[in-house]
């Protein structure tokens, strides 16, 4: 049994250390997930809070046949979805123009003192990724970030969002076309 | 060999490719300048993203989730504290109790163990009585089941007995399995 699935099964038993063992160690990788998907810091703590009390609450429900980093994940999208639900963000095609995200608010980033010079110039271009996130459509983000953010594999990800991993493959390289394109002059 | 796609650069960097395939991409990049410049472009972009910073929890994030979650459930150790806390405010009101009655212990022994025993006895007594009845209900059910199948058969007289059993039954699963969906739905709040 993974170490995980044992965590699990000792919350279910009672043990809520086992459950914050959990929360330590997937807390991070969630709001990473949301954070760069909705890009807002203060909705992304939030979530990530709702994320960690519906999985407890529903951790009798999960499936030791599947792993649970996927089921995990798997909440954080779906409240995702409803998010942009309520905010009736419409799943627009990638030609779609959009429009840049008023809400955003990036994450906290370290000084730049002590940085090799090619280490600098790749966090700044960076940066200008991070930005340029926001020209993405939400749904094509989503699974950029899941790929190229949080290291999910492909297979993971067409678990998380049921979808076959040849679309999954597909929406991605659409997504670094799309950056890329947009940062055509800075790389 | 025609120049590189994209999508098969990409899939180059994600190492994502046969064994046959990476070679293939690899000889061509060795002799491709305009593929090689193309290829080393997506990977500085690859490259980029694993310095973006990331969102993280602030301290004391654990804590927060935990103290939520606690109310919802209490843990083996809060069961350990609230029966050991029991069992001194028990000690204690029993202390009290002796210090300022004037019954002696042993007197009191006798009675509690008296009216232990009629307590017993008097469940005894309502168990046997709760069986009884329990035994007149069963009789009921089989005597209201015998009528609906006689007059399932009056109004059916070409339906066999063990269709007619078979039937009753079936109705009776599906009964239990619509209260069962029901329950899944309105009660644990399924949304599939």
């Amino acid at each position: 049994m993974s170490e995980d699935k044992l965590l699990v099964k000792k919350t279910i038993e009672g043990d809520d250390k086992s459950f914050e063992m959990i929360v330590k160690k997937y807390e991070n990788p969630i709001i990473n997930y949301i954070g760069q998907t909705i890009r807002n810091y203060n909705l992304a703590l939030e979530f990530t809070q709702e994320v960690f009390l519906k999985a407890y609450k529903a951790l009798h429900t999960f499936n030791p046949k599947y792993t649970f980093k996927t089921w995990l994940f798997k909440i954080a999208s779906n409240h995702i979805i409803d998010h942009w639900r309520k905010k009736k963000i419409e799943y627009i095609s990638i030609d779609h123009p959009i429009k840049e995200n008023e809400n955003f608010s990036p994450p906290q980033i370290e000084s730049n003192e002590m940085v090799a010079p090619k280490q600098l110039e790749l966090r700044e271009l960076g940066i200008k990724i991070e930005k340029a996130l926001d020209l993405l459509p939400p749904r094509l983000r989503e699974l950029f970030v899941c790929r190229h953010m949080n290291d999910l594999s492909y297979q993971e990800i067409a678990e998380i969002k049921n979808l076959p991993v040849g679309t999954v493959k597909n929406r991605v390289f659409q997504a670094k076309e799309l950056l890329r394109t947009h940062l055509e002059e800075k790389l | 060999m025609k120049c590189l796609d994209p999508a098969e650069m990409y899939s180059y960097l994600d190492e994502d490719l046969t064994d046959q395939k990476k070679a293939d991409v690899e000889n061509h990049l060795a002799s491709c300048r305009k593929c090689r410049q193309s290829m080393e472009k997506k990977q500085r972009m690859l490259e980029a993203l694993k310095n973006i910073p990331c969102y993280k929890t602030p301290k004391g994030f654990t804590n927060q989730i935990m103290s939520k979650i606690k109310p919802v459930r209490p843990s083996p150790s809060d069961w350990f504290k609230a029966g050991t806390a029991a069992v001194i405010f028990i000690t204690a009101v029993s202390l009290l109790f002796f210090a300022f009655s004037k019954q002696g212990l042993a007197d009191f022994a006798v009675n509690f163990f008296q009216s232990a025993i009629n307590l017993s006895r008097e469940a005894l007594v309502t168990s046997i009585k709760f069986f009884k009845s329990m035994g007149v209900l069963i009789h009921i059910s089989l005597q209201l089941i015998g009528l609906i199948l006689k007059s399932i058969r009056s109004v059916t007289p070409v339906v066999s007995t063990e269709i007619q059993i078979f039937s009753v039954l079936f109705a009776i699963l599906i009964t239990l399995l619509v209260i069962l969906s029901m329950k899944q739905k309105y009660i644990l709040g399924d949304k599939r």
